[in-house]
């Protein structure tokens, strides 16, 4: 079990959330007493919050689209409202991450939505907005795909001090 | 918690004598137009990295020149009246940044090298204060009684009184209001409000005396109004101005935070200068406003500008750029090499199949959002070029980019190529005891399947997997890391370059022990004439070449840091570098030299004998770009 | 062959003296993507504003577009910057209202099919919008206090209010929402109706061999140019000839031109506005438009976007851009064509413009295809005050 694990186990027992990872910062008496740069958070992100007391495992629906994430630790398994996207019209979405090859949903991760033209180096003209629901899932409202062209959706799973990206193609017209 | 007295000795004398009611003050009227200084008057050429100036009571300006650890003396007509060594009580070399000048005569300094500031007396005395309160000190000011420091490393400004007590913070580290990410430089307004410029978020921000947040300037951008990398901030005549060194031009703003005007030329051509501005990092303006110095450390010189209330209009002086600017690091895997332009910020890949190297994709956006960065500095590429790791250390990140491809394939555009595939923040990582503030990573290593990146901050590095997972902390010995901007690791030894220490180190990588160390000594030039060692890439041979940005030369040196050959020295010409940084062996042998002066990358065989040259400026034609993929081509007639 | 020629424009020109035919072939996709374009019948509906519909509430609108009572020195009404004879904009440059203003007035037809209003995008409704010309120093000048003298002054136009408004609060704000809502009712009836490229859009979706052969030859080349190769449909996207959203294409600075920050300036005041969809003046607080707000947030790179114009009717609103600096659709291709006079945006930027380099018969062809964008304009009672 890697270090961080044990963290995350000993953080669980103690109730506390994995934020507190960071170990206390001792310092010679000698120095100012200095503030850490708070983490970055980035755009529509749900720092992952899961539940003090260990729920049952949920598991991700069955038919959905998914997609491993990059490096192939994760798959999130995601829907669109409507199902459709279209170009200019606002769009909701709802993902649920679980290991690559286990349907179980990670209850320690946390979600990050965002996405990019790369052709035209720009994104979206929203910050969509994360929230995790009851059953295990995340809901993404606030987006919108102005332009034409190909969009790349993201959606960046968290663990700890990782993130990992997977990602979508679309091309819009 | 209460800031505890420093050392400082009996400052108080020495420092702004008159003390007038802040209240009188603010009521002054601003002068209606403040000057654009829109005349050049005169330049100053030749200095040794110049980066931060202020004017002597004496008419003369003091200017910090880093690379030369000295201070030169100009003449408001760009001639030299003198130059002042700066050294340490123990004869070490000072890193100068910062500098003020006193009442009195004496001057301040700040030393990046020790961090702390130094006080210059005129009868030559030698005074320090701020040691172990102060983390990468930038610029520094003094008013009021009140001596001003950009405390970046802690992200705020600490003023001291007179007597070193009475310790006053203003902001704290951090992203939003009232918090910072890199002050760099401090100005005291007549009403004794503290203005402070922040290049990492970039803004402005200006606190009351007592330290409530009165008002921020901020947004990144080239627009007036907005900055990219603002370096220095004065006020005068009720009039704040700041250097905004990536848009090679000053903004000056009323204290209401309304924009008065933007001015500067950017300079296209060569040492373009008389007026024309390249990366401006540095304003001291003179008393009464009457005349501004602009140093420029990427040029080495200071430009001198007179006032002028009856100027063009600034718009029409927006001059249309060619591209980003190589700098930094850069990394060489199987066919492949990758180029850092923190400026923009970018990073360009190459595929490296033919003679010559050939644009693929760039990645990387500006921000703090997943694959955005702030100040990319250091890349690593695994051999096989699938991922390429790219270091930030004003985001405390590391980001792995998958860039695999079929090297095989037709050349083409691919914006689509670069993926994230991961990104780790150093600062959740960090578990180590008495580390006092956000990691700085800042080099980075592919070996083995392993990635070393070295942390300017806790002075160690972080050994992580191919995946970013962390294996270990690796501790080394010997002199504290000041600012390591090149790591590399083979077999069974850690090679180092600290640059503000001026010191290339082997180390031991089962102990960390120092096995050899290469060091510049006061008045040694010689044949090491490592003044500031940058950047650093194994030869291959047991040995590595070192690049120095002071003297433009690559040093080739054995095992145990003998220079074994020095080659080139400053200039365009071919086999010279200006302010050479990033350095990386590609597979085939070449040596690929990053010149942050010239904007360029230089390629040269194993032998130093030249190859070939990109870049990024009118006097150096970029890469060439693999061909585009047309859109939807329409009819036919 | 997936590339094979689905459809031929052939036409005669009898004028030449040797007379020629010209043939000319969209490719399947490119017919396939301009039959796809249809425009909605009608516009959304604006939940935010329960009068819009009221054609009570759209008679007092126009009452009050072509009262200059309602500017601050009685000598410019909203029709001032809005001609109706001058497809609800004018000829100059900049609007000129009691004072100078510093953009060019958008037209008004088919205004409320708009997501933002505004250059900048600083309303996020129509009748909030309306709210802003009124209020605005160098335009009409206007108050809440003015409006409610003239209302006072006016017995007829009181009476008309009464009938819509009823005995809802009048006074301040509410009575400036009141004002806005029945403007933006009546500007609502400001629609076009099918141009001759929606019909050439039907005939190719049809496959009406007959009515695509009516669409001029040079449009139908400068289409191809518009959907292909010049790429126009990136940000003039969709039936709307417009992605709704702001883009800055760092156009020549014009001398003397106060620094407009465009969009970024635009959302910090729809931010602040105390209007906007989630107000207590919209009658949708909770609505679609409302909840959108949440995920506005300034960027930087807001600095100097403006909003993508719709391009129908685009020949009747001449001169052209935030600042009417060109005065010709000519000029407008020219620009991109050429990006003569560029402004630096820096070391880095946007990337979607690259210089096209037209030639000028493909000018000549975007100018004619930009020609067939003009729909019929609404009903003559509507283009004047009632």
């Amino acid at each position: 079990m890697s270090w961080r694990a044990l963290c995350l186990v000993f953080l669980t027992v103690a109730g506390l959330a994995p934020v507190a990872c960071r170990a206390p910062e001792g310092r010679p008496a000698h120095e100012v007493a200095p503030r850490p740069a708070e983490p970055v958070a980035a755009r529509g992100e749900e720092r992952a919050r899961p539940p003090v007391e260990v729920a049952p495992a949920r598991l991700a629906p069955e038919g959905l689209q998914s997609v491993a994430t990059n490096l192939g630790t994760f798959r999130v398994h995601h829907r669109s409202e409507p199902a459709t996207i279209e170009r200019g019209k606002p769009f909701r979405l709802q993902a649920w991450i679980t290991r690559e090859g286990s349907r179980e949903v990670v209850p320690w991760a946390g979600l990050s939505v965002d996405a990019d033209m790369p052709e035209h180096l720009h994104g979206m003209n929203r910050v969509p907005k994360v929230s995790r629901q009851a059953d295990g899932s995340f809901l993404v409202e606030g987006m919108l795909f102005h332009m034409p062209g190909r969009w790349d959706l993201y959606f960046d799973v968290h663990e700890a001090a990782i993130v990992e990206r997977a990602q979508v193609a679309l091309e819009l017209w | 918690m209460p800031l505890r007295p420093v050392h400082m000795l009996a400052l108080a004398p020495l420092l702004w004598a008159p003390s007038v009611a802040p209240t009188a003050l603010a009521q002054k009227k601003p002068v209606a137009a403040p000057p654009r200084w829109a005349e050049f008057q005169a330049q100053a050429d030749g200095l040794l990295e110049p980066v931060a100036a202020a004017w002597h009571k004496d008419g003369l300006l003091v200017v910090a020149e880093s690379f030369g650890s000295r201070l030169a003396w100009l003449r408001p007509d760009g001639t030299l009246e003198k130059r002042t060594e700066l050294r340490d009580e123990d004869g070490g070399l000072v890193w100068p940044h910062g500098v003020e000048c006193l009442p009195d005569g004496s001057v301040l300094v700040v030393d990046q090298a020790r961090a702390l500031v130094q006080r210059l007396a005129l009868d030559g005395t030698l005074t320090t204060f701020g040691a172990r309160v102060l983390i990468e000190p930038q610029g520094v000011c003094a008013a009021q009684g009140r001596v001003y420091v950009a405390d970046s490393g802690h992200g705020r400004v600490l003023s001291f009184a007179d007597d070193g007590s009475h310790p006053r913070t203003y902001g704290s580290a951090g992203r939003g209001k009232g918090l910072f990410v890199e002050p760099v430089d401090v100005a005291v307004d007549e009403a004794g409000r503290v203005w402070v410029v922040d290049a990492g978020a970039p803004k402005v921000a200006c606190f009351a005396a007592d330290g409530e947040l009165l008002l921020e300037i901020e947004g990144h951008g080239p627009h007036e109004g907005l900055f990219a990398r603002p370096s220095a901030v004065e006020v005068a005549l009720g009039h704040v101005w700041v250097c905004d060194r990536d848009n090679h031009r000053v903004q000056c703003f009323t204290t209401n935070g309304e924009l008065v005007h933007a001015h500067g030329v950017h300079a296209l051509l060569p040492h373009e200068g008389k007026g024309r501005l390249h990366y401006p990092a540095g304003l001291a303006i003179a008393p009464g406003a009457a005349r501004a110095a602009l140093v420029e450390p990427a040029e080495d010189r200071v430009q001198f500008f007179g006032g002028n209330h009856d100027e063009p209009d600034p718009l029409l002086n927006l001059e249309r750029d060619t591209a980003a600017h190589v700098e930094g690091g850069i990394a060489a895997g199987r066919q492949t090499l990758v180029a850092l332009e923190p400026s923009g910020p970018d990073a360009r890949l190459y595929d490296l199949r033919d003679k010559e190297p050939i644009e693929i994709t760039r990645f990387l956006v500006r921000g703090t959002k997943h694959g955005g960065a702030s100040a990319p500095v250091a890349v690593a590429l695994a051999p096989d070029a699938s991922l390429a790791y790219i270091a930030d250390p004003l985001l405390s990140r590391v980001t792995a980019v998958l860039v695999e491809r079929d090297l095989a394939a037709p050349l083409k555009q691919d914006p689509f190529l670069p993926r994230l595939a991961r990104l780790v923040d150093l600062a959740a990582l960090q578990t180590v005891a008495g580390i006092p503030a956000a990691p700085r990573p800042q080099a980075i290593a592919w070996s083995e399947g392993e990635l070393w990146v070295a942390d300017r901050r806790s002075g160690r590095a972080w050994v992580l997997d191919q995946k970013l997972e962390l294996l270990r902390e690796w501790q080394p010995k010997g002199p504290r890391w000041i600012d390591p901007t090149a790591i590399a690791v083979e077999g069974d030894r850690v090679w180092v370059v600290d640059r503000k220490a001026r010191a290339v180190r082997v180390h031991a990588k089962a102990d960390g022990a120092v096995l050899h160390e290469l060091v510049a000594a006061p008045g040694a030039g010689g044949a090491t004439r490592l003044l500031a060692p940058h950047g650093l890439a194994p030869s291959g041979d047991g040995g590595a070449w070192i690049a120095d940005e002071a003297t433009g030369r690559l040093a080739r040196v054995d095992a145990a840091l003998q220079v074994v050959e020095v080659l080139g020295g400053r200039g365009m010409g071919r086999v010279q570098f200006e302010k050479p940084q990033g350095l990386c062996v590609s597979q085939d042998g070449d040596l690929w030299v990053v010149e942050r002066g010239n904007h360029r990358v230089q390629r040269l065989a194993g032998d130093g004998a030249y190859k070939d040259v990109f870049g990024a400026r009118l006097w150096c034609l970029p890469a060439r770009q693999a061909p585009v993929d047309q859109p939807l081509d329409g009819g036919k007639e | 062959m997936a590339l094979a020629a689905a459809l031929v424009v052939l036409q005669s020109v009898a004028v030449d003296p040797a007379p020629r035919v010209e043939a000319f072939q969209l490719d399947e996709r490119m017919r396939a993507a301009i039959g796809r374009l249809q425009r909605e019948r009608d516009p959304a509906p604006d939940p935010t504003n329960r009068h819009e519909l009221d054609p009570r509430a759209a008679r007092i609108g126009q009452r009050l577009f072509h009262d200059a009572r309602l500017s601050a020195n009685g000598s410019v009404s909203c029709a001032s910057c809005h001609d109706p004879a001058q497809g609800f904009t004018t000829k100059d440059a900049l609007a000129k209202g009691i004072g100078a203003t510093t953009r060019n007035a958008p037209t008004l037809l088919d205004a409320s099919r708009r997501r933002w209003f505004g250059w900048g995008g600083r309303n996020d409704t129509l009748w909030s919008q309306a709210i802003v010309p009124l209020l605005a120093p160098h335009e009409m000048g206007s108050s809440a206090e003015a409006l409610a003298r003239v209302l006072d002054s006016d017995a007829s136009l009181r009476e008309a209010w009464r009938e819509v408004h009823g005995d809802e609060p009048v006074g301040g704000d509410a009575l400036l929402a009141q004002a806005g809502k029945s403007l933006a009712a009546y500007q609502r009836q400001l629609a076009t109706g099918p141009s001759a490229f929606d019909r050439w859009a039907a005939a190719l979706r049809a496959g009406d061999a007959n009515e695509v052969a009516r669409y001029p030859i040079e449009a139908a080349r400068g289409a191809a140019l518009f959907f292909g190769k010049a790429n126009c449909r990136s940000c003039h996207a969709g039936a709307e000839f417009t992605d709704e959203e702001f883009h800055d294409l760092g156009l020549p600075p014009v001398k003397g031109a106060k620094r407009d920050e465009g969009r970024r300036e635009g959302l910090r005041q729809l931010l602040a506005d105390r209007f906007r969809a989630d107000s207590p003046h919209s009658d949708a607080r909770d609505g679609e438009r409302a909840r959108e707000l949440a995920h506005l947030s300034p960027m930087d790179e807001d600095w100097g976007r403006f909003k993508t114009p719709s391009l129908r009717n685009a020949t009747r609103t001449a001169p052209y851009m935030h600042t009417g600096q060109f005065a010709t659709l000519r000029d407008v291709v020219r620009f991109y064509s050429t990006l003569d006079q560029a402004a630096a945006r820096g070391h880095h930027g946007e990337t979607v413009l690259q210089p096209l380099n037209l030639s000028e018969a493909e000018i000549d062809d975007l100018v004619a295809f930009l020609g067939t964008l003009e729909g019929e304009l609404p009903p003559e009672h509507l283009l004047r005050a009632p």
